[in-house]
């Protein structure tokens, strides 16, 4: 009994050594994981972005795509922050049943321009977080 | 400066509205989901994958079709973006044959 209670200590341990040391960036749930999070200008008709970037100016677009795969039916949400941790925008897609490889687009505009400073897009997937990206404006 | 002038600078600036804080009530979104690239599911053909960081060919292989010694199809459907497949990038974009 002892014995399986160290056990069972030292696997917690280096359950949260692990996590703590982990620099993932996306990730999933049980339902799915995202596998890529991509950030430009400007999206191609196969909804791609056309040139990544993590850096924008105050007039632009802000387009980001979320690659997932999932067995189907999961919520995708993303939430735009900014740097004083504003909400700045919120969104969610509800991914085909089908499951499989999908790509979501997401876009932000701001008629009288962005406020300069940083920003993160945070991902989760059926209410987990699923990644998380960072960019600037300046 | 006259007073339209400093009213103006503060609105082009926008970084202060209200207290120092930011407003952002005015932006707008917008949203799309498809089943892979473009808005019809390529049912068994061509999909493209976005490279993550530790990806390499094989493990891609493996996971795309179970087998990682079939990196080399992958190379092959991609000699035009890849040259040394060794060395492949997050973000870069693959096609899966």
């Amino acid at each position: 009994m002892h014995r399986h209670s160290m056990a069972g200590m030292a696997l917690l341990a280096v359950a949260l050594v692990a996590a703590c040391g982990s620099k993932a960036k996306v990730g999933g749930t049980t339902t799915g994981k995202v596998t890529a999070i991509d950030l430009g200008r400007s999206v191609n008709p196969d909804r791609t972005i056309t040139a990544s970037t993590d850096t924008f100016a105050p007039t632009d677009t802000i387009y980001a795509v979320v690659q997932t795969e999932t067995l189907g039916g999961a919520k995708l949400k993303v939430r735009w922050t900014y740097e004083d941790g504003q909400t700045v925008n919120e969104s969610t897609q509800n991914l085909p049943s089908s499951g499989g490889t999908i790509w979501s687009e997401f876009h932000v505009s701001k008629p009288d321009g962005w406020p300069i400073g940083k920003y993160h897009l945070q991902v989760s997937l059926d209410s987990a977080a699923a990644g998380v990206k960072e960019f600037t404006v300046k | 400066m006259g007073i339209l002038d400093k009213i103006f600078a503060r609105k082009r600036d926008n970084t202060a509205v209200d207290g120092g804080k930011p407003d952002f009530s005015n932006v707008q979104s917008g949203s799309s989901t498809a089943p892979g690239p473009g808005d019809i599911a390529p049912p068994l053909a061509e999909r493209i994958y976005i490279v993550v960081k530790g990806d390499s060919l094989s493990k891609i292989a493996e996971r795309e079709y179970g087998n990682a010694n079939r990196w080399r199809e992958i190379y092959e459907a991609n000699r035009a973006t890849i040259k040394n497949p060794n060395l492949i990038y997050p973000g870069q974009k693959l096609r899966i044959p």
